[in-house]
């Protein structure tokens, strides 16, 4: 565990964070009345890590990513990614959809190149783009099909190329491999890493899956509920590069119950 | 790099045994279709002829419906009587009332439809417009317009018009009421005009395709009415000239005439915007 969630670490160097939330508060309106969603929520992201935001449904984890895509705002405290306050989406966060969310007018080609096209690059520009981030992911075959005609893998890898061709300083993912089959889902992860790994970027994770948490993540904030908040900060020392025998590992073990003890003791919480 | 769970969804190395198999089926399914679409045809027509045969006159009248066969011989005689000039004026009339109620209506529609100001400026007065019918409208009509031709069109586009603002509308509404697009282009650094013309509008034209291909056919609906003030021409003159020199079989030619003409130009509308539309998956195996 690194920090608790009450630590407010004043002396934080912005510049080594890329991203900065400080002592947010957000709320809804449920008929007519106001209840808390995330309370306090305080924490820091270096450059390049990849973080896992874990916690049980209704603990506000999709609320505090939407926050950083700019969508909702806090009522009150701050969300800064790379030393800005974060006012409007743009595509220097990218966002990635737990449901499929490829335009569906759009060819699989025209979906990647969105992002540049609306920057007006050229189409020579975009095109090698395009054919370069195709081939990252293994669907430069696929160019011309309509979204409909592409499997939920493959939509997926999709939505996430389209995503970091506009090179974002961050990538955010909300339960992205949801929707697939548990097949699939381990492939997606060990290309994601593969990705992550050639790119660079920052990326903030949210699932309900601990085994996924625990495969992807450098560090695992896991989120207790009513209101929200960071319950606490698993640091996950597993060396990388990382595959699905990484779930062999001790290490994985270890954490793994660690974890689920956590989640545990805020699943009752709801139940009860 | 995992490259090797991808479905091979195009095979290209198909057989030319199997391509030969695949063209019979695809012959096999559409002569199907169409044997069953000329089975319905020809049993509605049997019908028809059948009851005005036996003077069928129970509740409904068939006494003094022309058969099929005078229909043919009215239709014949239409045909030698120069028709082109008929059929011109009439198709003139529902092409320039559908094209100017597909430009009104769908730009209306996607203003209206996008902003909540627009609608509380233009929709009152439009709806208390929309449910007059066509007929209604011949007197204003004669009087608003220098000439019975322009106020034929206006009576044509009245009909094509409200269908098409309607749907326009409400696709637009659908559309912006999925948020998942709108935020997925926001995510992508598209302003309010990139949404709307790469989201909203493209989003909503299965909606407005449908407006259209009723606005067509309400276009034709409208014809008979809008001829009513016709001096000498047109499809619907001819019908309803017919009805006041009491000659029953050029009736029943012009209405289907109409219906003919009319559904060819819907089915030419749903073409042209399917063809719009490469993008959607339409499929009818039941549910």
């Amino acid at each position: 565990m690194d920090y608790s969630n009450n630590s407010v670490d004043t002396q934080i160097d912005v510049a080594k964070n890329i991203v900065v939330i400080e002592k947010l508060n957000k709320s809804f309106l449920f008929n007519r009345k106001k209840r808390l969603i995330l309370s306090n929520i305080n924490f820091n992201i270096k450059e390049g890590e990849f973080i896992c935001l874990l916690g049980p449904s209704g603990c506000g984890k999709s609320t505090l990513l939407d926050m950083l895509g700019g969508f909702t705002f806090p009522d009150s405290g701050n969300v800064i990614v790379n030393n800005k306050l974060v006012k409007k989406p743009g595509p220097e966060r990218g966002f990635v959809f737990q449901k499929n969310s490829l335009i569906p007018w759009l060819t699989l080609e025209e979906n990647v190149g969105y992002g540049l096209k609306l920057k007006n690059e050229s189409t020579l520009l975009i095109k090698e783009n395009v054919d370069r981030f195709m081939r990252l992911v293994g669907l430069e075959n696929y160019s011309n099909l309509y979204p409909h005609q592409l499997s939920g893998g493959m939509q997926q890898r999709g939505c996430i190329i389209r995503s970091l061709i506009n090179n974002p300083k961050i990538l955010l993912m909300d339960e992205p491999f949801g929707a697939v089959d548990a097949q699939t889902r381990t492939l997606l992860q060990e290309m994601l890493l593969d990705i992550w790994r050639k790119v660079g970027t920052t990326i903030i994770f949210v699932t309900h899956d601990i085994d996924e948490a625990i495969l992807l993540a450098d560090r695992i904030f896991i989120m207790g509920v009513n209101p929200g908040h960071i319950k606490e900060i698993v640091k996950v020392n597993i060396s990388r590069p990382r595959t699905f025998k990484t779930s062999l590992d001790p290490e994985f073990q270890v954490s793994k119950i660690k974890i689920l003890e956590s989640i545990r003791e805020e699943t009752l919480k709801i139940i009860k | 790099m995992v490259v090797s769970f991808i479905p091979k969804i195009v095979n290209q190395k198909q057989s030319t045994k199997k391509q030969t198999l695949l063209l019979y089926e695809l012959i096999k399914n559409y002569s199907l279709s169409f044997s069953r679409k000329l089975i319905s045809l020809l049993i509605f027509f049997g019908v028809w002829h059948f009851l005005c045969t036996i003077d069928f006159n129970f509740g409904i009248n068939f006494v003094f419906v022309p058969t099929p066969i005078e229909v043919i011989n009215a239709f014949f005689q239409f045909i030698n009587d120069s028709p082109l000039i008929h059929i011109k004026a009439s198709i003139l009339r529902v092409i320039g009332g559908f094209i100017t109620g597909s430009i009104l209506g769908i730009i209306l529609g996607l203003f209206i439809g996008s902003s909540k100001l627009v609608e509380d400026l233009v929709s009152t007065p439009l709806e208390l417009l929309r449910p007059i019918p066509a007929v209604a409208w011949i007197p204003l009509a004669i009087l608003m317009f220098p000439d019975a031709e322009s106020g034929m069109y206006y009576i044509t586009f009245v009909g094509a018009f409200y269908p098409i603002l309607i749907s326009t509308q409400k696709a637009v509404e659908s559309t912006l009421s999925d948020r998942l697009m709108i935020r997925v282009g926001q995510s992508l650094g598209a302003n309010q005009l990139h949404l709307f013309t790469d989201i909203v509008i493209p989003g909503s034209l299965p909606g407005i395709s449908s407006g259209l291909v009723i606005g067509m056919g309400n276009a034709w609906f409208c014809l008979v009415t809008a001829e009513i003030i016709a001096g000498r021409f047109g499809i619907g003159y001819k019908t309803w000239e017919s009805y006041v020199i009491s000659e029953y079989p050029p009736i029943v030619m012009g209405m289907i005439l109409i219906g003919l003409l009319g559904s060819l130009s819907s089915f030419l509308v749903l073409k042209f915007t399917n063809s719009l539309m490469p993008w959607r998956e339409i499929s009818k195996n039941g549910l």
